[in-house]
């Protein structure tokens, strides 16, 4: 033991101020388990893109010019564009580099790796990010892309619509959003994706979704909600492709552009868009709905409102419930 | 290459060992970073916290050492407290410590710099309690948790090394340096010696 008088007095000032606080083993855990799933996917992708280097130097001579190119893009910190803004509803905001510079997006505009996105209250927003993938925010939301095939979730909801008949073909990587529980992956799917106070909620309204976790992988079918919270079970409900939570990411929903498209088209989109069952009332009427070529713009309408518009200048009507879509002839024509 | 860019690089290698002591090192001191500024809330200092690790991880590659890795840490929570209480409609409630002003900020910011003609401040004894915690938590290394062990929960020396998977010398040898730095902080920050400020916490001038 020190006795100098100066360092007595370091005890007695440290004894008098106590111990510092620490955080409870619940919370400590909590957010180790967070962080250290985001330190794994960090490591990970930098794992990925040395082992992309590596095949790249080991090319024959004639692959090296294009192999040095591609890697060059690979580590490139400059912003690739990934998306652009397909709908605004209230205002969109964007911070391009983590400076803290937030400045608003309008419709049209585009979105690049690195850049971090919010939505104040009463904010929704639609990103259109090619090939038929649509991803939604939710008002009150934080996310940042982090690359050209990831969405990193910080807080809020993201809806994720990716047609799988645009999708076909496809040799891109499918988007993957990221959130400090776990990553979900999909594959020609409608879901949408929350952070809550203790890990993220998952509802699946069309395919399949896999999310990985520390502690595992769960896959969650069409029709189901996951509460997946960061320690304990996760509780697996059923939720209907109507379901209210659904309702922001229609009405966010990006336009469908019906110039020169066939009805059936037009209605198929409103049906996924909406969750509903479409049916038509005889094969005569599917027929006739078929070779109607549709002109002029419909882009400032919600699906539904959209579905009455276009249907209203044609012969056919339709007849709804609260999960089904019917397309018939209108009476006496 | 300093402490600390050793253990970004390890990290971004992978290490275990590496993330393991970022995360004991940096989760409590951000924690009590977070929770004055955000009224006490547990809940919110959680959720701040974590989203303050999270992002420091994802743009690890990008720290050069400039400044120490806290105050990094730092920067990127007051970012996250301020969208925090934006989005969570508390713009109101947003809490500035004393330690926020900018004098104070640059003094705990640099306190390994000698003092100068630092002009001496009077504190209420909870504010003065606070701010040489925030000391503790600012010294450089581990000498915080080394002077907290030795003198808040008595320790002893073998102890401390044990806790440190270091011999009794260099335990010895790092609560010494210990003092120095903590006797130094309370200069530039106070103006005054620990003598002092004990009295002033206790009101005895």
């Amino acid at each position: 033991m020190n006795n100098s008088p100066d360092d007595q007095s370091i005890e007695q000032l440290l004894q008098g101020v106590g111990k510092r606080d620490l955080p409870s083993a619940a919370v400590a855990e909590q957010v180790r388990q967070a962080v250290h799933g985001e330190w794994r996917e960090l490591v990970e992708q930098r794992q990925r893109r040395s082992r992309f280097v590596a095949y790249a130097v080991a090319a024959s001579v004639a692959g090296v010019v294009l192999a040095v190119v591609v890697s060059l893009q690979f580590h490139s910190t400059s912003a690739v564009p990934v998306a652009s803004v397909a709908r605004v509803e209230g205002l969109l905001q964007v911070d391009p580099a983590g400076s803290g510079d937030w400045r608003p997006l309008a419709s049209g505009e585009q979105i690049a790796t690195g850049d971090t996105l919010r939505t104040e209250e009463g904010t929704y927003a639609a990103l259109d990010f090619g090939h038929g993938v649509s991803v939604r925010i939710d008002a009150g939301s934080l996310l940042e892309i982090a690359s050209t095939d990831r969405v990193v979730l910080d807080r809020g909801s993201v809806y994720v619509d990716a047609d799988p008949r645009a999708a076909a073909g496809r040799t891109t990587p499918a988007l993957v959003i990221g959130t400090p529980y776990g990553s979900v992956h999909h594959l020609g799917t409608q879901y949408l994706v929350s952070t809550t106070r203790n890990g993220i909620a998952l509802s699946v309204r069309e395919g399949r979704v896999e999310v990985t976790r520390e502690s595992g992988t769960q896959i969650a079918q069409a029709g189901e909600h996951l509460e997946i919270p960061v320690a304990g079970e996760v509780t697996r409900t059923a939720i209907s492709p109507q379901d209210a939570s659904w309702q922001w990411a229609t009405r966010i929903a990006p336009a469908f552009n019906i110039d020169r498209e066939p009805l059936t088209s037009f209605l198929d989109w409103v049906a996924r868009e909406t969750g509903k069952q479409l049916s038509y009332a005889t094969p005569d009427v599917r027929a006739q709905a078929q070779k109607v070529i549709l002109r002029g713009s419909a882009s400032d309408l919600a699906p539904e409102q959209a579905l009455a518009a276009v249907l209203a200048t044609t012969s056919l009507v339709p007849t709804q419930t609260s999960s089904a879509i019917e397309i018939r002839e209108q009476a006496g024509k | 290459m300093t402490a600390e860019r050793e253990l970004v690089r390890a990290m971004l290698a992978g290490e275990e060992r590496a993330f393991n002591a970022f995360f004991e090192t940096y989760f409590p001191r951000v924690y009590r970073f977070a929770m004055p500024r955000l009224a006490g809330d547990v809940e919110a200092s959680r959720e701040v916290v974590q989203a303050t690790l999270v992002k420091a991880i994802r743009n690890l590659a990008g720290f050069r050492g400039d400044a120490a890795l806290f105050s990094w840490i730092c920067q990127i929570c007051r970012r996250q407290i301020v969208d925090y209480l934006r989005a969570s409609h508390r713009r109101s409630e947003r809490i500035v410590l004393m330690e926020d002003s900018e004098e104070l900020r640059a003094a705990l910011e640099s306190v390994e710099a000698p003092v100068e003609d630092q002009p001496m401040h009077r504190y209420g004894s909870a504010e003065t309690r606070r701010l040489v915690q925030s000391v503790l938590d600012r010294l450089p290394a581990r000498y915080g948790d080394v002077l907290e062990w030795k003198y808040v929960e008595g320790r002893s020396v073998e102890e401390i090394g044990s806790l440190l998977g270091v011999g009794q010398t260099a335990a010895q040898s790092l609560l010494a340096r210990a003092r120095v730095a903590f006797r130094e902080a309370l200069e530039t920050i106070f103006g005054s010696t620990a003598a002092d400020v004990l009295a002033d916490m206790r009101g005895d001038v």
